[in-house]
């Protein structure tokens, strides 16, 4: 069942040396990605996506900053995509950034995409999906809590997990437990 | 947070009489020491506690006070309001969000009250005493008389407790201090 | 009477109330006997799993997930090791696969019955909630026998389970289905036709499909609003595939299709451990896995069934022993948070009934 070719996440399958069997799941997750991203770049231009690539058979992409709740509005109300049912929302502190992902599932068509955002470690904010989707409401307010990631024209900012007087965010790395 | 244990001083304390007089009530000990053991007795048989379950403790003091292991045999009837409470069976993590409230629910119930710490999160911060936003053992909020460990402890360890617990305000009731 | 002032009141519900679940705190603006506006405050058993995980290896972490949702542990501890198995591409031997099917089945007739108990206790009702921890009891006993602990089992293993069935242990489990399936009727009678209990539930809290489906919610919330969608069935895992069951489906997405679905799950998780148990072969328990667990770099997200919705659980491995980030897709956060949106217009009364139906368990909620 595993062979070691199939497992790369972001592997190219036509460019294996060895004839080895493609796996279908990675054949159909390529096909999906390619789709999205087309339409993607077709309705906000290339510069919209800063990376793609298929993590565990999940078209993932890296969205800009700016046009993060666009893109997520496009992909919801897009006739031919229709990502309406959200699965998850996570926020990873990285050395440089903090990085905010956000699984979807299409109930029409039966797959799923991943789209992430970036924003500084400092101050740094990302535009809010509660728009969109109201799931994300209380999503971001834990990112926001835990990580320290402001989140643009959200409706309720505030910490969700921890006291209102609680200094410090911490999931990020460097946070010292202090008792 | 005040956690000295100056609510029940080492000898029983007869209201109205200053603390020579106490003493020497406490020496002549046939009529109304008597009097003592047998409200001790009386206290520990009708001991109520008050609701308070935070997490998985709080399911095994349910599954106590159902039908297997009945509580009710032994005269304890869980009430929701401290102010009718005799002792309070602290049931879970202890967060440092809801420290406070523990600490306000403990001084509204009034005398005589007693305390069991109910698993190991109550008892020493548990499986989580490396976390940030945990109290690291209830005692360091409220005085403590009885601790049971157990993660969560069984319905057969809690009613064990429980009886030690009956058995301290029995001996307590004689002046003696049980530490 | 004219001219009478009158003013919101702010009351504060909790954290510690009998009816809370556990240490939930809502503050509600009621006006009279109606709530206005619910502001729910989380974070009371905030204990940081997430924070610690990413200090412990893969099989550390198993014993945490048992706390999450306390009362249904075998489905916490499935989604850690699924995840990390379909992150790994492990196979599984049969027996495993089976061994935890039953167990998690049989976990869920208990969390249900949980549920019963609780939710009518709530309403009032003392009898169901008696009745239903003595079944509940039966079924700890299997538990106790197969992995020694009551609450929080600590079962799985990445790439199976950690101890086989004893002796006998699997005609016990088939003799409860019988005793179980006899129960059932029982436990209808005393609340169906009540009276009082379908005055309480029946079009209290309603919710419609896209309300609950752009809410992210998941398991029997949104079942109750007529959606099909089952994990076990739309996004399959583990060995569901060979099972024949259905998935009850609610129609008004009120607190009586809530309680109507938990009950026929209990049904149907009856039929699954029968055909588990028709079907389950002697063999290993365990696949060959190393000794250390180290998921490959990348990230991956997979989902289970649990009781109260779809846990999830994403992985973020930089290919150490230890995960980079592992973040927990709880069902009972999220299906929270509609909760100020159904409450508002609702009678105090009410509160409880939709705060009972959306089955929470705090110890999910704040992780």
């Amino acid at each position: 069942m595993s062979e070691e070719n199939t497992k790369k996440p972001v592997a190219d399958p036509a460019k294996e040396e060895a004839p080895a069997p493609v796996d279908p799941r990675i054949e159909k997750a390529t096909q999906a990605l390619t789709l999205i991203q087309d339409k993607i770049t077709s309705q906000f231009g290339e510069a919209a996506i800063e990376e793609a690539g298929l993590k565990q058979f999940v078209p993932t992409f890296v969205i800009k900053n700016e046009l993060y709740a666009e893109v997520a509005e496009f992909l919801k109300t897009e006739p031919s995509l229709l990502f309406n049912y959200p699965q998850a929302m996570a926020g990873t502190d990285y050395k440089d950034y903090i990085e905010v992902y956000f699984l979807v599932h299409s109930t029409e068509k039966g797959y799923d995409v991943a789209i992430k955002a970036r924003g500084e470690r400092d101050n740094g904010s990302v535009p809010t999906l509660s728009g969109v989707y109201p799931y994300c409401g209380w999503e971001e307010r834990e990112i926001y809590d835990l990580l320290g990631l402001n989140f643009r024209n959200h409706p309720d900012m505030r910490r969700i997990l921890l006291q209102d007087e609680w200094n410090g965010h911490p999931l990020r790395k460097d946070y010292v437990v202090r008792d | 947070m005040e956690v000295t244990n100056n609510q029940r001083p080492a000898y029983m304390e007869f209201e109205g009489f200053s603390k020579e007089e106490n003493e020497e009530l406490n020496k002549a000990g046939i009529i109304l020491g008597t009097l003592e053991q047998i409200k001790g007795w009386a206290r520990s048989n009708s001991l109520w506690p008050l609701t308070f379950a935070t997490a998985c403790c709080g399911i095994e003091m349910m599954a106590t006070g159902g039908a297997d292991y009945d509580f009710d045999r032994f005269g304890v009837i869980f009430r929701a309001s401290p102010r009718q409470a005799d002792c309070v069976i602290v049931a879970g993590t202890i967060t440092k969000k809801m420290a406070p409230v523990v600490r306000r629910l403990y001084d509204q119930m009034p005398e005589p009250k007693w305390v069991i710490a109910m698993g190991s999160c109550a008892t020493a911060g548990g499986p989580y005493v490396r976390a940030y936003s945990v109290v690291k053992g209830v005692d360091q909020i409220i005085p403590v008389d009885v601790y049971i460990p157990g993660c969560p402890p069984s319905p057969p360890a809690l009613m064990y407790g429980v009886n030690k617990l009956q058995e301290k305000i029995r001996l307590e009731a004689k002046g003696k201090k049980v530490r | 009477m004219a001219g009478m002032r009158t003013e919101e009141l702010m009351m504060n519900i909790g954290p510690q109330h009998p009816s809370t679940h556990g240490v939930l705190r809502l503050v509600v603006k009621v006006d009279g006997e109606i709530i206005t506006d619910c502001d729910p405050v989380l974070g009371y058993l905030h204990r940081g799993t997430e924070k610690l995980a990413e200090d412990l290896q893969y099989t550390q972490i198993i014993p945490y997930t048992d706390r999450l949702d306390y009362v249904g542990a075998m489905a916490n501890n499935h989604a850690l090791v699924n995840a990390v198995e379909k992150a790994m591409d492990l196979q599984l031997t049969d027996r495993a696969e089976y061994l935890r099917v039953i167990n998690v089945e049989l976990n869920r007739v208990a969390s249900h019955l949980l549920f019963l108990g609780t939710y009518l206790l709530d309403l009032g009702a003392m009898s169901p909630f008696l009745y239903a921890f003595h079944a509940r009891e039966k079924i700890l006993d299997l538990f106790v026998k197969i992995c020694g602990a009551r609450l929080t089992y600590n079962y799985m293993r990445v790439g199976g389970v950690k101890w086989d069935a004893p002796e006998g242990w699997l005609d016990e489990v088939r003799d409860f289905v019988k005793y179980m399936r006899e129960q059932m009727p029982m436990y209808d009678d005393l609340v169906h036709g009540n009276e009082i209990f379908h005055n309480r539930v029946i079009g209290v809290g309603k919710m419609t499909q896209e309300e609950a489906i752009a809410y992210g919610m998941s398991g029997i919330n949104l079942r109750s609003t007529g959606f099909n969608w089952d994990v076990r069935k739309n996004k399959p895992y583990s060995i569901y595939d060979r099972f024949d069951f259905e998935v009850p489906l609610g129609q008004n997405g009120d607190c009586y299709d809530r309680y109507w679905c938990h009950v026929r799950e209990i049904w149907e998780s009856l039929k699954i451990v029968e055909q588990a148990l028709d079907q389950i072969e002697p063999g290993p328990i365990m696949a060959k896995v190393p000794k250390i667990i180290r998921v490959p770099a990348g990230e991956y997200y997979a989902g289970v069934e649990a009781m109260r919705g779809e846990l999830g659980v994403y992985i973020v491995s930089e290919g150490k022993d230890k995960p980079y980030r592992l973040k927990l897709h709880r069902p009972s956060f999220i299906n929270l948070q509609i909760l100020p949106k159904l409450l508002k217009g609702n009678l105090m009364a009410n509160m409880v009934a939709i705060l009972g139906a959306t089955d929470i368990v705090v110890g999910e909620v704040d992780a």
